[in-house]
């Protein structure tokens, strides 16, 4: 009993990953955090971009005065890092530049801050997380118990995700082949992948399957949890809005990986205007279509819905 | 019906079993034309795609499509199978467009709305104004300058609901000609009474 009441206490934490740079990760992750305080959680943001840490920026207040890279060289408590950010109920960890980039963090350092972000007192934990696919990225992906991919509807951040939302894959399955002590015969085949002909992703997770029964069944329970919500970020035209879609078909397809596709949000000049001018989007703009769009997404990622659109090819009838 | 095999269509057509008819056919068209093309979603993954990947793929997506369908036949309404594709009309829309209204402004505006077209998207596919479509619905003839223009705007609208261009033409510059026909008179009656 106590372990669960200890359990249901813990707070659910959010990662926001992309594998572009500029794709809106600050801004999804303040505006999901707004939404979700204005509903009445209590939220924390934790910049976890510790090279390029803007998010008070998006949020629009002053740099603070702590930041993780106290967390990390002066061994400061996490909740002696956090500040207001002027909303009730969202609260921040500024990941702020400095000497230290997530690059040069090791490994006892990285539990240590998981451990710390897991004990925080909060409903919900939002991280933003860098661009790109180093492993500390990942690895804080992987702790989120909601995974979100942000795209924006152009090739080159295409080919990001996907880079992106495969290694987070190939990161988890070499850690459910490791806790499994299935080492032996699954890490040949990870090390040894030419001899078995495998030049694609899904090849791999077919040739794994078919290694033996024991295999089969570690991974459809271990992999089968592992969910990313897409998130495809200024689109301009209705074929935008339905490549989220395409993209979940892509996945389930070609990797053989499940995706779901959780809204869109509209490009909208403002959006810039308001970061330029240090104006929080959601407060300055909170009747715009585009905080509409932020609202139902952020209720389709927190019920683990789809995109609620029942006749999204409505427009295509040309 | 034996339920064996069909999980798996509906799996393929990334459906959930139950959907009905429509649904499964929107769902396999747009996923046939998709994978038919080299679209930039499908580019992206770069090395994980493969000629013979997308082939099978796209045999997957035929066989369901057809093991499903073949389990409506003869069940639903026949009429489903030859409705030219792309143009789905409910059943609401159908026994409107049958009754065989005449175009004006009210009526294209009824149909545009039982088929929840936004004018937004009209106008993204168009490239024409959002205005040009308010005001044919409106029936503000005044806004058109010359009839040619009128019947461009026309044959596009009609495009945009899946209609018949030639009959939207015809009913709706009719009644643009009677109400040319009746300013002119009133230009010229006014005209004929100041010396």
């Amino acid at each position: 009993m106590d372990q669960e009441s200890a359990k249901s206490r813990k707070p659910e934490i959010w990662a926001v990953g992309s594998g572009k740079g500029g794709t809106g990760k600050s801004f999804l992750t303040s505006s999901l955090g707004t939404y979700l305080a204005a509903k009445g959680s209590r939220v924390i943001l934790i910049d976890a971009d510790l090279g390029g840490a803007n998010l008070h920026t998006v949020l629009g207040i002053a740099k603070p005065k702590n930041t993780l890279t106290d967390f990390f060289e002066k061994k400061i408590p996490l909740s002696e890092v956090i500040v207001e950010c002027g909303i009730p109920n969202l609260r921040l960890v500024s990941g702020l530049l400095s000497s230290v980039t997530s690059e040069y963090i090791n490994h006892a350092q990285k539990l240590k801050f998981f451990r710390h972000i897991q004990a925080l007192d909060a409903d919900y934990i939002l991280i933003d997380l860098g661009a790109g696919c180093n492993a500390n990225t990942i690895d804080t992906f992987l702790l989120a118990a909601k995974k979100i991919v942000v795209t924006t509807p152009e090739l080159t951040a295409l080919e990001n995700m996907y880079h992106f939302i495969k290694n987070v894959y190939f990161r988890k399955l070499k850690k459910v082949v490791a806790e499994h002590g299935l080492k032996d015969s699954a890490q040949k085949v990870l090390n040894n992948r030419e001899a078995h002909a495998i030049k694609t992703f899904r090849d791999l997770m077919v040739c794994l399957e078919d290694l033996s029964p024991e295999i089969r069944k570690v991974l459809d329970e271990e992999m089968s949890g592992l969910l990313m919500h897409i998130v495809v970020n200024q689109t301009r035209s209705s074929y935008d809005v339905e490549m989220g879609l395409n993209i979940e078909s892509v996945c389930m397809k070609f990797l053989g990986l499940s995706a779901v596709y959780a809204g869109h949000i509209d490009h909208d000049d403002f959006v810039a205007r308001c970061i330029n001018k240090k104006q929080h989007f959601l407060i300055s703009y909170a009747f715009s279509n585009t905080a509409k769009e932020i609202g139902l997404l952020s209720e389709a990622i927190r019920d683990g819905r789809r995109i609620n659109g029942g006749d999204i090819y409505a427009d295509r009838r040309i | 019906m034996p339920t064996e095999g069909y999980e798996r269509c509906f799996h393929i057509l990334e459906l959930t079993p139950g959907a009905s008819f429509t649904e499964i056919r929107r769902k396999y068209e747009h996923l046939r034309s998709f994978y038919s093309g080299a679209s930039m979603e499908l580019s992206a993954i770069n090395d994980d795609f493969t000629e013979e990947r997308k082939a099978e793929v796209l045999r997957e997506i035929d066989e369901a499509f057809a093991k499903l369908s073949e389990s409506f036949k003869g069940k639903k309404d026949p009429s489903l199978f030859m409705i030219k594709p792309t143009i789905l009309f409910s059943d609401e829309v159908k026994k409107y467009l049958e009754a065989g209204p005449s175009f004006s402004g009210p009526v294209l505006k009824k149909i545009r709305e039982m088929l929840q077209v936004e004018f937004t998207a009209m106008a993204q596919f168009t490239k024409l104004g959002k205005q040009c479509f308010m005001d044919i619905e409106q029936e503000r003839f005044s806004s058109f300058s010359a009839e040619v223009y009128l019947k461009g705007y026309l044959t596009e609208y009609a495009r945009c609901l899946s209609l018949d261009p030639v009959k939207v033409v015809d009913d709706y510059v009719a009644r643009y000609r009677s109400w040319k026909k009746e300013a002119e008179m009133l230009k010229t009656g006014i005209k004929g009474q100041t010396p």
